[in-house]
């Protein structure tokens, strides 16, 4: 008898230890959307994508783990672009919790956003000014930009900051 | 009588309680220091974990809210 009522006690203590872990998640949520801004992902996404999260009934731990994948790669890879609406998205198709979090992932790995924050040297070959200081060039032309995709990139960063006009 | 105690259980089901983020980051810290009384924290404030979990995502989609909340906390 005492040897089920001490299984019975085993068994329920992860649970138990489980929400208390859910819970200190779950208070650490305004910190990741708060990196989240600060890595460069607008209020305004940062706001749709916990509406969209809370529209779906997503517990505050579940939504802590999706932003705290998205904020570090947000801080290694950059923002990708439309967050809340990917976000929306992918909870819609029904991903939850570490499928979203995994999601997010692979969004930035197939965005191939620069590397590093955009107010470090990445960001700095991004500013019109700087490109037309450089090259020159009126900054509608795109000249010294480059493409959208390779904005932020290592590359581009050299070429806007040097300003000896090589690229087209 | 039972209308009233349906109003209750509403009540608390819909997490209408406001909190503020001052509030919110005391009991943060409760929760974070003895995490195995978060039921007993939850309840000294009169809510629920719906209500807590709304009270998390209002602060973190304000900035300001935000601001406030991570000062008060250590």
């Amino acid at each position: 008898m005492i040897r089920t009522l001490g299984l019975v006690a085993l068994l329920a203590m992860p649970s138990l230890a489980a929400d208390s872990g859910d819970l200190a998640a779950a208070i650490e949520l305004p910190a990741r959307a708060d990196g989240l801004r600060k890595a460069g992902v607008s209020k305004a996404e940062v706001a749709e994508a916990l509406a969209a999260a809370r529209d779906k009934g997503l517990p505050a731990d579940e939504a802590e783990l999706v932003f705290r994948e998205a904020e570090k790669e947000a801080k290694d890879k950059g923002p990708v672009d439309n967050f809340g609406a990917f976000v929306q998205a992918r909870l819609d198709e029904g991903l939850r919790g570490r499928e979203l979090a995994q999601a997010i992932k692979e969004e930035h790995a197939r965005q191939g956003k620069g590397k590093g924050k955009p107010d470090d040297k990445g960001g700095k070959g991004k500013s019109p000014d700087k490109g037309e200081k450089g090259k020159g060039k009126a900054p509608d032309d795109g000249a010294g930009k480059g493409p959208p995709d390779d904005k932020g990139k290592p590359d581009d960063k050299g070429k806007a900051g040097k300003g000896k006009g090589k690229a087209k | 009588m039972t209308h009233m105690a349906l109003w209750l259980v509403m009540a608390c089901s819909t997490g209408t309680v406001e909190l503020d983020p001052e509030t919110v980051a005391a009991m943060a810290e409760a929760i974070e220091e003895a995490p195995d009384k978060a039921d007993e924290v939850l309840a000294a404030e009169g809510v629920d974990r719906a209500a807590f979990d709304a009270a998390l995502y209002d602060i973190a989609a304000d900035p300001e809210l935000t601001k406030r909340y991570l000062a008060a906390r250590k």
